[in-house]
């Protein structure tokens, strides 16, 4: 009896898996993600560990800056883009997670969209949170000149490929 | 009513009011071990602190527009770009009072006034609405399901609701499309030892202090001068407190 | 034994009742329409904003909601109350009951900022100082126990169950618009609220408004099915309504009277009931004039005795006027200015102290007239699929001598 379903299930996993490898041969851009690939080398955690339990790092440690106050330690959302998301894209401009604010297609130069548009997994940290790093204890950008001028120079990244 | 250590026993609470559901246990057994694991957590703030500010009005030389501004530039609200008016944030805003009997005019920043027993914790229904346990009022905008029911309890309209998608937020202060936030006493910056970026713009107009710790220069600023809450009468003891007015 | 009460699913297979339901689509579609597109922009494009932070979504879903309630109270006339005439009307009243909540909540749902996160709640995150964690409960027991009590209506072997569900189900619907009515009565911030009347107010705005709904539906559905509904039963529906209309004026009526018996509230007051404004002109038109006098007096004129269409213009009406009542309390309410010092004029830039305005966008009246669309089309496909209507109401059928 369970016989057939374990066969059906396998089967559906393999069929699952050969539908998306047929839908999507693309691989992510290499060049432009030198940087943060060499840093994930010495990432808090071994790559395996993360790259299949990142989220839930991230989201305890959400709780206990959320309620406790705790912050800075290793497993922050922040630490993570400090490291893997260089400041700027070699064009100057900040790299950001989306291609096309408007579309809300994924950036694949951003170390997270990268992957997360390869696995077709939906990524909503940086609907809240900031995508790219901004200096310890230096203002951030301030809001008088970052807001317009980001969207305007997204504007125009946007097209570029 | 009034629980100094709200969050935790909260947690504990619904933890036991809710955790027996066969739903709950089901779609998400993973999720009800975080919070039982989040509750007495080492490095926690605790409730032996209260957080407040004494706002002195009349050594304010903008009336609170400097405030505004500040709070502007830390934490990035006020620019969205397709809101009008009526629907851009305001975490906190320059009020003008004019007396109707005397004519006697008195500016002040009005925010989040970070009330003991908080109307809009009260009425949130996910308990994204919360009170840290050193008084700081937060919304946690993982679980803000976005029905602003908390901006029809605040009696100081000290919330906004995010109306557009937003890009670039800054790094210590998250904020986005279809939750609620307000004033956040610059939790970033008190978590790290620092004081309230309004405070630092004030020219030591606004004094930011534990409350709780009697020798604190607030402490004793208060129980030397008084300070006044805005709407005393519903008994929120707020932790923002005015002279002057 | 020819008098006895026959339920059967509706046999109307032709283009009126398609029709009728390919209309509710388009209008389902409407709302589906007006969701994304305030999902995906944000909710610039409505007329809500940081001063009306409720708009016309949360109207027709609270209407919605409240009338729910009241719809079951003429299952729950026969049932609690012994009154065996209203007895037939029980299928179809806990069945309207239903369709109402369902389709009050997915307005509620899908103007929520964030709908997605409401999944967090089911996952444990439920504060329980909340009166809306406990709707929340409050309407998912209504939908279990109204659907418990059809089920004691429909088969026969769990009629011994019937009273004791009935009773419950009757008590519950009380406690949740006691719930509704509270989202409104404990806000201490706000002028217009804040007062435990709302509470009892809401009770019999359910009471008129859910009566009201369902004598339009169920006159619309015997007409356009064709089968027979007399006097007796419609006589019965008729002085009821006049009653509830009447209760709702005098609970209306004592609220107002009770503000202004504080000085406090004598500013929001002439705010509402002598002001230049649209909320003067619902309440003493929408509500007062058009939404209870008229039909109380299309109700109990002498020379409309038995007249079904005023009636059922009456039962319109009662809708109008709750709808233009929940209008002056949700809107009305937020529009008059929150006081931070009393004897004083308050201004700023972020709007203190001025009467805020609210026009509603086409995606709210979209989103709310897609709800009611959902209720329509799911009372529809119910009574096409299942045994809720009696094939007769006539006087001989409802009245067999028993009383």
């Amino acid at each position: 009896m369970f016989g057939k379903a374990r066969f059906f299930l396998t089967a559906m996993i393999l069929l699952s898996g050969i539908i998306l490898q047929g839908c999507d041969t693309s691989h992510p851009p290499e060049s432009r993600l030198k940087t943060a690939l060499a840093k994930s080398e010495q990432c808090v955690e071994p790559t395996a560990l993360m790259r299949t339990n990142h989220m839930e790092f991230i989201k305890h440690m959400q709780d206990d800056t959320v309620y406790g106050g705790i912050r800075g330690t290793k497993h922050e959302l922040k630490a993570c883009i400090n490291c893997h998301v260089p400041a700027a894209s070699e064009d100057g401009k900040p790299l950001n997670y989306l291609k096309d604010n408007e579309t809300g297609e994924l950036n694949e130069e951003h170390f997270c969209a990268t992957c997360h548009k390869y696995a077709v997994v939906k990524l909503n940290c940086f609907e809240c949170h900031s995508d790219n790093p901004q200096n310890e204890g230096v203002a951030p950008n301030t809001a008088a000149h970052k807001i317009p001028a980001l969207t305007s120079a997204q504007a125009k990244g946007g097209s570029h490929e | 009513m009034s629980n100094p250590q709200n969050i935790n026993s909260y947690r504990r609470k619904f933890m036991q009011g809710i955790g027996v559901t066969a739903a709950a246990a089901t779609l998400a057994p993973g999720m009800l071990l975080r919070e039982v694991q989040a509750s007495n957590k080492e490095g926690y703030v605790t409730d032996k602190v209260r957080w407040g500010m004494l706002i002195d009005t009349n050594k304010l030389v903008e009336g609170g527009q400097e405030v505004v501004n500040a709070c502007k530039k830390e934490h990035g609200w006020g620019a969205e770009a397709h809101s009008n008016e009526r629907q851009k944030a305001s975490w906190v805003r320059k009020v003008t009072v004019t007396e109707k009997t005397t004519g006697y005019v008195n500016q002040l920043p009005v925010m989040c006034q970070h009330c003991e027993t908080a109307p809009c914790v009260d009425v949130c229904p996910t308990g994204a609405s919360m009170k840290r346990a050193d008084g700081i009022v937060l919304v946690n905008k993982h679980i803000c399901i976005g029905c602003r029911y908390c901006m029809m309890a605040c009696p100081y309209k000290a919330r906004s609701f995010v109306h557009e998608s937003l890009f670039d937020q800054h790094a210590d202060s998250p904020r986005g499309k279809g939750t609620v936030e307000s004033c956040t006493m610059c939790v970033h910056r008190v978590d790290e030892g620092k004081e309230p970026a309004c405070v630092e713009a004030s020219n030591g107009a606004i004094v930011f202090g534990d409350l709780n710790d009697p020798n604190s220069n607030i402490s004793q600023k208060l129980k030397a001068e008084d300070g006044k809450q805005i709407r005393a009468d519903l008994g929120l003891n707020t932790g923002v407190r005015y002279q002057g007015i | 034994m020819s008098n006895k009460v026959i339920y059967k699913e509706i046999e109307n297979n032709g283009i009126g009742f398609y029709g009728l339901l390919g209309l509710m689509g388009l209008f389902i579609w409407g709302g589906a329409v007006a969701f994304f597109t305030m999902e995906h922009h944000g909710h610039y494009i409505s007329g809500m904003d940081n001063q009306i932070v409720w708009g016309m979504p949360h109207i027709f879903a609270i209407f919605l909601i409240v009338a729910a309630s009241g719809a079951l109270n003429v299952g729950s006339i026969g049932t609690v109350f012994g009154k065996k005439v209203y007895q037939p009307l029980g299928r179809l009243s806990g069945l309207l009951a239903t369709v109402l909540l369902v389709g009050g909540l997915i307005i509620l749902l899908l103007d929520l900022g964030r709908p997605d996160h409401v999944v967090e709640m089911f996952k444990g995150h439920l504060n329980f100082k909340s009166i809306f964690a406990w709707n929340m409960i409050l309407y998912g027991g209504f939908i279990a126990l109204v659907g418990l009590y059809i089920w004691t209506m429909m088969d026969r072997k769990a009629k011994k169950y019937y009273k004791p569900v009935g009773f419950s189900a009757f008590t519950w619907r009380l406690i949740l618009t006691t719930g509704t009515g509270s989202i409104f009565g404990f806000l201490v911030a706000r002028q217009a609220y804040d007062a435990a009347i709302m509470a009892p107010l809401f009770i019999v705005l359910s009471f008129s408004t859910g009566l009201a709904v369902f004598i339009v539906v169920t006159m619309a559905t015997y007409k356009m099915t064709g089968r027979p509904i007399g006097d007796v039963i419609l006589n019965k529906l008729r002085y009821l309504l006049g009653i509830f209309i009447l209760g709702l004026l005098l609970l209306e009526a004592t609220r107002h009277l009770t503000n202004l018996y504080a000085t406090e509230h004598h500013a929001v007051e002439a705010f509402i009931l002598d002001g230049d404004n649209i909320y003067t002109t619902l309440f003493w038109f929408g509500f007062v004039l058009f939404g209870s006098l008229l039909p109380v007096a299309l109700v109990y004129c002498r020379q409309l005795i038995n007249n079904r269409t005023s009636l059922f213009v009456a039962a319109l009406l009662t809708i109008m006027g709750g709808f233009s009542l929940l209008y002056v309390i949700v809107i009305g309410g937020q529009a008059f200015p929150l006081e931070l010092f009393p004897n004083a004029v308050v201004t700023s830039d972020s709007f203190d102290g001025v009467m805020n305005h609210y026009s509603p966008s086409m995606y709210e009246v979209l989103l709310g007239l897609g709800g009611v669309a959902v209720m329509l089309a799911l009372f529809m496909v119910a009574v096409k699929v299942l045994r809720f209507m009696p094939t007769s109401l006539a006087d001989n059928v409802v009245d067999p001598h028993t009383k």
